[in-house]
């Protein structure tokens, strides 16, 4: 037998308590914050945890952003490319939406962001 | 064991650990933190063989050879690599001398896995993230440990079965 018993109930209590703290890291996300700007200084933070739709003013008219599932995403622009709705969802912190012809800009507020910006071996 | 002879043996093994380290170097990481700590079979080896003092003297000497190597001497990463050698040396020696239960080589292993990535969460948050951002990973390390602890520990038993007696040939050999 390689692995005696006690080393097994290590094994066994190390990935069970990962994986409940991964759980629980999942479940109790604390919902982010995103800021929404538009023309004339039109600026709001909206939580990332409500279901919701903002309208935001620009010169072209009125952008839709919406929040659900934790995301947030352009639902409609009146801009000619709509490459901001296709630009799909924004959801970790520093990520964001912008919608250049009408000039509004969505971000995801928090941290330094979960992705890494240093590599060490 | 001789003076000449254990500090020949340990030379050789931190030249061992430092061929796994670069070895591993070269494996493709999916994760960045992913790391299976190839390196960290010789501790254990040494460990288990000579004792927690040459373990840890053989883990200093690797990981400032090893950063020289990679050209971090004394830089962050070298903070990171030197608190997760070392406490998961010294980890894996109180586990060793006072796992109250039984532990085998892999069940020390993983705590040496667990010591390492600990501290380096730790390092990395006073250093770093701050305000505890860091232990953010710690469910995802935790998961790693377990797995890398395993890898190096039936790693390391197979060296201690394969070369264990080599070393006790030296050691007895003035004893």
């Amino acid at each position: 037998m390689v692995l005696t018993w006690a080393d097994r109930l290590l094994m066994y209590a190390l990935v069970g308590s990962g994986i409940v703290l991964l759980a629980a890291a999942r479940g109790g996300g604390a919902g982010g914050l995103a800021r929404l700007e538009g023309e004339d200084g039109y600026s709001r933070v909206v939580r990332l945890d409500r279901e919701a739709r903002y309208e935001v003013p620009g010169p072209l008219g009125v952008s839709v952003v919406e929040v659900r599932g934790g995301q947030v995403r352009m639902a409609t622009s009146p801009c000619p490319g709509r490459i901001c709705v296709s630009m799909g969802a924004a959801r970790r912190p520093g990520d964001s939406i912008v919608c250049v012809p009408n000039g509004v800009l969505v971000t995801v507020l928090g941290g330094t962001g979960s992705t890494a910006d240093a590599v060490t071996r | 064991m001789s003076r000449a002879r254990r500090i020949a043996l340990l030379g050789m093994l931190v030249g061992v650990s430092l061929v796994l380290f670069l070895v591993e170097a070269l494996l493709p990481q999916p994760l960045p933190f992913l790391k299976i700590g190839l390196a960290n079979t010789v501790t254990l080896f040494v460990l288990l063989t000579m004792g927690v003092r040459e373990a840890v003297a053989v883990t200093v000497l690797r990981v400032a050879a090893a950063s020289l190597f990679a050209g971090t001497l004394l830089g962050p990463a070298f903070a990171l690599s030197m608190a997760g050698g070392l406490s998961a040396a010294l980890g894996m020696g109180a586990a060793a001398r006072f796992g109250v239960p039984p532990l085998g080589i892999v069940g020390v292993s993983v705590v040496g896995a667990v010591c390492h990535n600990l501290a380096q969460l730790g390092v990395v948050d006073a250093l770093y993230a701050g305000s505890g951002a860091a232990w953010g990973l710690l469910p995802a390390a935790l998961l790693i440990s377990a797995g890398a602890g395993l890898a190096t520990g039936l790693a390391a038993r197979f060296a201690l079965v394969k070369f264990g007696r080599h070393v006790e040939v030296l050691r007895g050999a003035t004893a």
